[in-house]
């Protein structure tokens, strides 16, 4: 399915958070959005899955307007894996997954097995199967982080969108949660710190700064020296991961007497 | 630390049907209990004389010992720990907030403005009105007003919520206060009877409407576990699941105000149940609503009728105000539950 922001604003009490944004996201691919702290990356991505509803500009979900859906009808269509949230953290694993099946329920009527099965499915492809019955609480950073993925793979959707959903993680868990978005059959937009990971498998990248997408397109188009100089304020090398085949940054000292946020 | 110790579906089941049975059992006592004991044999067939076409009872003391002041007082407190109870619990939910109870949004101090000023300055000084219609139109006035205070873009953002809650609530409590420094000694005594809550001037015409309030109440929420359950993890997420969240707060919060209100009305502030007894669900059953709800609903309807029972023995034959009993007996077992649990836990 594919996914359309044009021409989207937020502003947050007087402060324009995010500027004119427009990203296109083409179904089944991956769609990463890049940018330093506060460039507007979470503001933007709240504006795709419904959780905040743009000043101007418009959201297209398969060519309708975002906010002409049900709340319902769009959770249909757009699951979310935020970041760490410690409020639920009495729940078990199983309870947390089963809150994906939501936008698929009636408000009588029990689980049906349609509901079980995209539970059981959802905790075996993220891997966390084995703890079902643990509570969130007593689980690692990481282990938490694919149980929310396993949430939002429950919910059965076209497009999943991941707020930095590499915190926490280690290297090896970092592939094995990019590499499963990669294999799923589902558009992905995520907000990404580690450029060398966004590189490595996203399609297209848009890099945000101070609430404006500055640059977009394929990855070697936009990670350039000039870019992540202009939008980070550091020197940066561009070569090829040679295991990979993709780019791969290596940076070096601050770019000199110049402020990072443009 | 793995899951609750009841949450898995046959002993959940196994716990439902035992706190069935304490339901029934508190109340065959709390009907026994009092200046004359009466036979739970005794109270059955007092019961069932009066199921139509049974024949009529034979000793008529009992008959109105039992009808007429115990069984009524009786089953008030069993819905009005029901409803706390419950209300507590999607409270705390919804203000994401351990300490939510009907104290925290305002209701308990909203009732107190209307009582006491019946209570005080007479109930020509509120229209005419009786003291429950009062302390119920308190309750509703204070809950609006923290309701709409706490509204930001269309949300209840929790802190927010709770904050307006705190502050409408002291300044209700500053009016009653105020209102108390006016007051006899005798009209300061029913005040203070009042403020900490008391079945015992119970009869049959305050339940039909108490029932009606909690069996549908109870119903709808519920119903509404699982999407309780989403409500949970935050605003965005429970956004990304679909749900209106400023709609459904606002149907879950006016539910919630409407059935601790009338039941505020009736017998007063009665604390600690509110606040305690989901809490004591969680420990039992683990956080999912679909569990919670219903342990706090029995819990509570056990509980209740408990605190009432101490509340008249234990210096007879002058009665206790309830909400001692609740908070002198329920925080320490309470206290006991947590470090008990939190020891065999262990993380966390």
């Amino acid at each position: 399915m594919r996914l359309h922001a044009r021409g989207v604003s937020v502003v947050l009490q007087g402060v324009g958070i995010v500027r004119s944004a427009s990203l296109v996201a083409e179904a089944g691919t991956m769609v990463g959005v890049i940018g330093p702290n506060g460039s507007g990356k979470t503001t933007l991505l709240k504006t795709l899955y419904r959780a905040l509803r743009p000043a101007d500009g418009h959201v297209d979900v398969d060519g309708e307007d975002l906010w002409t859906l049900t709340p319902r009808e769009s959770a249909r269509r757009t699951a979310v894996m935020l970041q760490d949230d410690t409020s639920e953290f009495e729940f078990t694993v199983q309870e947390t997954v089963e809150t994906g099946r939501v936008p698929h329920q009636r408000l009588l009527g029990r689980p049906t097995a349609t509901d079980q099965a995209a539970v059981t499915v959802a905790l075996e492809t993220a891997g966390v199967a084995h703890l079902a019955n643990r509570v969130l609480a007593t689980l690692s950073g990481g282990e938490r982080q694919r149980v929310f993925l396993a949430r939002a793979l429950a919910q059965h959707t076209p497009i999943v969108v991941l707020d930095e959903p590499t915190n926490h993680l280690d290297v090896s868990a970092q592939i094995d949660l990019l590499e499963l978005l990669r294999s799923l059959p589902v558009t992905v937009i995520a907000a990404l710190h580690d450029l060398n990971l966004a590189a490595a498998y996203c399609d297209v990248l848009y890099v945000m700064s101070g609430g404006r997408v500055v640059a977009h397109g394929p990855v070697d188009d936009v990670l350039t020296p000039s870019t992540i100089a202009q939008v980070y304020g550091v020197t940066a090398h561009c070569t090829t991961n040679p295991l990979t085949g993709r780019r791969a940054v290596s940076f070096g000292a601050r770019v000199p007497s110049q402020k990072a946020a443009l | 630390m793995r899951r609750a110790p009841f949450a898995g579906p046959q002993r959940f089941t196994g716990l439902m049907g035992a706190l069935v049975v304490g339901v029934v059992a508190v109340g065959l006592v709390s009907v026994g209990v009092g200046s004359v004991w009466i036979s739970p044999a005794e109270v059955w067939s007092v019961m069932w004389s009066h199921v139509p076409g049974a024949p009529p009872a034979t000793a008529l003391a009992t008959d109105l010992i039992v009808w007429t002041v115990r069984l009524p007082r009786t089953v008030l407190g069993i819905l009005v720990g029901a409803a706390l109870a419950v209300s507590g619990a999607v409270i705390q939910t919804v203000v994401r907030n351990p300490l939510g109870d009907p104290y925290l949004i305002g209701i308990v101090p909203g009732a107190g403005v209307g009582a006491v000023l019946v209570i005080v300055l007479g109930s020509g000084a509120v229209g005419g009105i009786s003291l429950a219609a009062a302390a119920f139109a308190g309750a509703m006035l204070a809950f609006a007003a923290t309701f709409a205070l706490g509204r930001q873009q269309g949300r209840w953002p929790p802190v927010r919520l709770v904050l307006a809650g705190v502050a409408i609530g002291y300044l209700f409590s500053a009016f009653t206060y105020f209102l108390q420094t006016l007051a006899t000694p005798t009209q300061l005594q029913r005040v203070l009877f009042w403020t900490l809550g008391s079945v015992s001037g119970a009869t049959w015409g305050d339940v039909p409407l108490l029932l009606v309030v909690v069996v549908v109440g109870t119903a709808w929420l519920t119903a509404s576990a699982r999407r309780l359950n989403g409500l949970a993890g935050g605003t965005a997420l429970a956004t990304s699941l679909g749900l209106d969240v400023g709609r459904f707060q606002l149907q879950l919060m006016a539910l919630v105000a409407l059935m601790t209100g009338a039941v505020v009305a009736v017998v007063g502030g009665i604390g600690f149940v509110g606040l305690m007894v989901p809490h004591l669900a969680r420990l039992l059953v683990g956080a999912d609503h679909r569990r919670v709800l219903p342990t706090s609903l029995l819990g509570g309807a056990i509980f209740l009728p408990l605190a009432d029972i101490a509340a008249r023995t234990v210096r007879p034959p002058t009665e206790l105000p309830i909400g001692i009993v609740t908070a002198a007996v329920g925080a320490p077992f309470f206290i006991w539950l947590l470090a008990t649990l939190g020891r065999r836990g262990g993380a966390s």
